[in-house]
């Protein structure tokens, strides 16, 4: 099991899913910060790296994918775990090849989403 | 469909009072819509007049959970009142409403204007002429927030309640 103070950045433009993970994770003793967008993220992740990153995929301007690439070609390596609304075929093996720890259709099951957190946190 | 009933409003309130309850939030990112059943629907504070309950309810702790959870879709249970109609309207499509029959046919003269007719009782207690239109009207709208639960059900009275409600639900729906 992952520490109690694991730090996780949750990046997701809804701010309902933002609030929700944020109250379910925080009460599952994970320090979590939250980001409405990709580029808000990416302003504060050299400064604080997290241990866990949970992207949402489909985000106006950049992408979880692209965010993941993007991160990737600046050398910071965070596991990742993408969360999507849309499952479209082929989607999970593009962020998986992208690096993705794991890729989660909402509606998100909490055990199985932390259960992903502590497997992608002991990876990296 | 997954619906959470939840018959005790304890955990709910605490988002609001006290500090955010997770199992809210679990019941929110399944998409899972929340029933509000009659009773839990109205605000319990002895002081608060019975004809009020529904209205305060709304006002001290429904307007706070849809913003406490933007995501959570509630479903208000039995709605008896004008202010009840107007919340989910205005709150639609987070929020939804449920009409009974007897809601919509019967108002508190009909209970107790001309003597006390105890199996007209049920909760939450019909209301005024004014809260009566307005549920009609909302049940007609074609909105897809105003829907019915249930098909006619006497709530507290027997056959005779039955027969009575289930004569004037023919005659509404004649009417109609």
């Amino acid at each position: 099991m992952v520490q109690a103070s694991t730090r996780i950045a949750l990046v997701d433009d809804d701010a309902s899913v933002r609030k929700a993970l944020a109250r379910l994770l925080s009460a599952s003793s994970f320090e979590i910060t939250t980001f409405g967008s990709a580029r808000e993220f990416l302003k504060s992740v050299k400064a604080a790296p997290p241990e866990c990153l949970i992207v949402d995929l489909q985000m106006p301007d950049i992408t979880g994918l692209d965010l993941q690439r993007q991160l990737v070609r600046a050398g910071i390596n965070i596991p990742t775990i993408v969360i999507t609304a849309y499952n479209k075929p082929g989607l999970r093996e593009r962020c998986q090849s992208a690096g993705a720890s794991a890729f989660l259709v909402k509606p998100l099951d909490c055990k199985t989403l932390i259960g992903e957190i502590n497997t992608a946190v002991h990876r990296g | 469909m997954r619906v959470a009933a939840v018959r005790s409003w304890s955990c709910m309130q605490r988002p609001v009072n006290r500090e955010p309850q997770p199992v809210v939030s679990l019941v929110e990112l399944q998409g899972m819509p929340c029933s509000v059943p009659p009773l839990d629907g109205e605000e319990a504070d002895p002081a608060i007049d019975v004809f009020d309950r529904e209205a305060v309810f709304i006002e001290r702790r429904l307007q706070k959970w849809t913003r406490e959870f933007p995501g959570l879709r509630i479903i208000l249970e039995h709605l008896s009142s004008k202010d009840g109609v107007d919340f989910v309207r205005s709150a639609s499509p987070q929020v939804g409403g449920t009409i009974t029959p007897y809601h919509m046919q019967l108002n508190r003269t009909d209970w107790l204007g001309a003597g006390l007719k105890p199996y007209m009782y049920c909760m939450p207690v019909i209301k005024t002429e004014k809260d009566r239109h307005a549920l009609r009207k909302a049940a007609t709208s074609g909105q897809a927030c105003f829907f019915s639960r249930h098909g006619f059900r006497a709530a507290s009275g027997g056959q005779e309640a039955g027969r009575e409600w289930h004569s004037r639900i023919v005659q509404f729906a004649g009417c109609n």
